[in-house]
């Protein structure tokens, strides 16, 4: 009872332990409804309604889904107690995050990212969503093309909108074609297993690839790339799925020759969120790119070998069965029908709220 | 568990009796609220008495009944759980010995009859899933948040 088989790439099989699964889900669940948990979240449909079964049932199959970042209790202090609004009256703040960014990102060794110095153009985007639509936007009679598993939201927007796209998986990639790939893979945290033959397919084609190195902060010895292809001209990173800023919508965008975009029109006329890119300048003078890594290494090993989870390189992921057949299926995804990351746990809130499961008995795990 | 009775439209001061279990445990008019928190551990019929109606106690005119002593059981709620639709599963039985299903107007006397059990919100869970055959991971679920509630307390 409670235990399934999830099945790994290598062969090896693991069983998911959805019992203890759905214990965790559940208790932490009624904890969010009575103001239990050690950090709270950060969305309104993180708190149930009430503490009743109905609404914490509803929250328990939420609880580790999404891609945010750790809600690291020492970066939420030390965000609180920043004077933001000291940002407001610096024009250079938004400048000097982005001639920051680079070096920051530089010092990580958990990934190579060679020839990222061909990424002139730095530009401070409110989240990467803003990125993207202006790619959107400016390749808008192209057809967009993803790997299944990618950012819902891309999907979304695009049917949305009625912008032409497809999976890379259901046609040939044509010449009208523009792509996006994360790297680290959203739905699995390591590296997509075609991501080096679509490089060479843009390439051979000269269609154009973003890659999307959402998770790349949080990812260890997933990223390798060599960003001289051709194809690549555009990069972007997200502070959302590393700090608890989601709501604050910092991101960057990196391009190899300068764009001309509403975004890059934002920058140039000194008009982007200096709240928030003072805010980011301030978080990466204060923590290493790999501060999560370092931080949660350990809790992420233990937490999937508790659980029955594969460890994936992004340190806030672990993969396994579904714990939840119901209320996560196609028609009733959450906020998207192409939201489909159902074996993709979030193990943040095991990390956040480590006090309150060791008191109650449902961790053991041991700080060193 | 807690039971909670809420009545409404009490016209002229009917009299009831609240009974659990053989227990009674409210005789006299019908409150708005009645709530009480019994000692009572799985299947149980809930009984409300409609009692002392004398035929004088309905008015009518020209055919038509003008006032009548006379309430309605509007909500039941079973350790904090409305019970909704299941209310709908009683049933009325007149003295004089007519029955009347899903019958929740005390017009003449007689005795409201469900069947339900404790825990409350256990039984709301099994009843609806016996019903509609849509929730066949109620008792799982009833049992994690058990747990949890228990956990929690701590």
């Amino acid at each position: 009872m409670g235990r399934r088989l999830y099945s790994l790439c290598r062969g090896l099989q693991i069983t998911t332990e959805i019992t203890k699964i759905r214990q965790l889900a559940w208790t932490l669940a009624k904890a969010s409804a009575t103001s239990q948990l050690d950090v709270p979240g950060e969305y309104v449909w993180a708190f149930p309604k009430s503490d009743t079964f109905f609404s914490v049932r509803e929250r328990s199959r939420s609880i580790f889904s999404s891609g945010n970042s750790i809600k690291d209790p020492d970066v939420i202090s030390y965000v609180q107690s920043l004077n933001l609004s000291s940002h407001l009256l610096n024009p250079w703040v938004v400048n000097e995050f982005e001639e920051k960014f680079p070096s920051w990102v530089k010092e990580g060794r958990r990934f190579t990212l060679s020839n990222f110095e061909l990424f002139k153009y730095v530009g401070f985007s409110a989240g990467t969503q803003e990125s993207f639509i202006n790619f959107y936007l400016f390749n808008k009679d192209k057809r967009f093309r993803v790997f299944r598993g990618d950012y819902w939201w891309h999907m979304d927007i695009w049917a949305k909108t009625n912008i032409n796209w497809a999976y890379i998986e259901d046609d040939d990639l044509r010449p009208n074609d523009i792509c996006i790939c994360s790297y680290p893979f959203a739905l699995t945290g390591d590296k997509h297993k075609q991501f080096d033959w679509l490089v060479n397919k843009c390439n051979t084609i000269g269609i154009k690839l973003l890659v999307d190195f959402i998770y790349l902060p949080n990812s260890n010895y997933a990223v390798d790339i060599d960003l001289s292809a051709e194809c690549i001209d555009q990069i972007t990173f997200s502070f959302s799925k590393t700090f608890p800023v989601q709501c604050a919508k910092i991101a960057v965008r990196m391009c190899k020759t300068k764009p001309a975009d509403p975004m890059q029109m934002s920058n140039d006329e000194n008009i982007c969120n200096r709240l928030s890119a003072g805010l980011a300048l301030d978080i990466i003078n204060k923590f290493p790119i790999d501060y999560n890594v370092n931080k949660y290494l350990s809790q992420q090993t233990y937490w999937c070998n508790k659980l029955g989870l594969a460890q994936t390189k992004v340190v806030h992921f672990g993969l396994g069965d579904d714990y939840t057949t119901y209320g996560r299926n196609e028609v009733n995804a959450w906020c998207s029908p192409f939201n489909k990351q159902q074996g993709r746990y979030n193990l943040g809130m095991l990390y956040e709220n480590q006090q309150l499961l060791k008191n109650i008995g449902l961790s053991d795990y041991a700080d060193n | 568990m807690i039971l909670e009775l809420h009545f409404k439209n009490i016209i002229d001061d009917p009299l009831c009796k609240i009974i659990i279990a053989n227990k009674e445990l409210y005789n006299g008019v019908p409150p708005s609220v009645f709530i009480c928190d019994i000692n009572v551990d799985g299947p149980f019929l809930l009984e409300i008495c409609h009692y002392g109606k004398q035929p004088t106690d309905t008015v009518v005119e020209n055919n038509v009944i003008i006032r009548d002593r006379s309430f309605e059981l509007d909500k039941l709620i079973l350790d904090s759980y409305n019970i909704e639709e299941l209310i709908w599963d009683s049933c009325f039985k007149a003295d004089d010995g007519q029955v009347f299903n899903s019958c929740l107007f005390f017009g003449p006397n007689g005795k409201f009859m469900l069947n339900a059990e404790s825990p409350g919100l256990k039984w709301i869970l099994q009843t609806r899933h016996i019903k509609n055959n849509n929730d066949p991971n109620w008792e799982e679920d009833y049992t994690h948040y058990v747990e949890a509630c228990k956990l929690l307390q701590k």
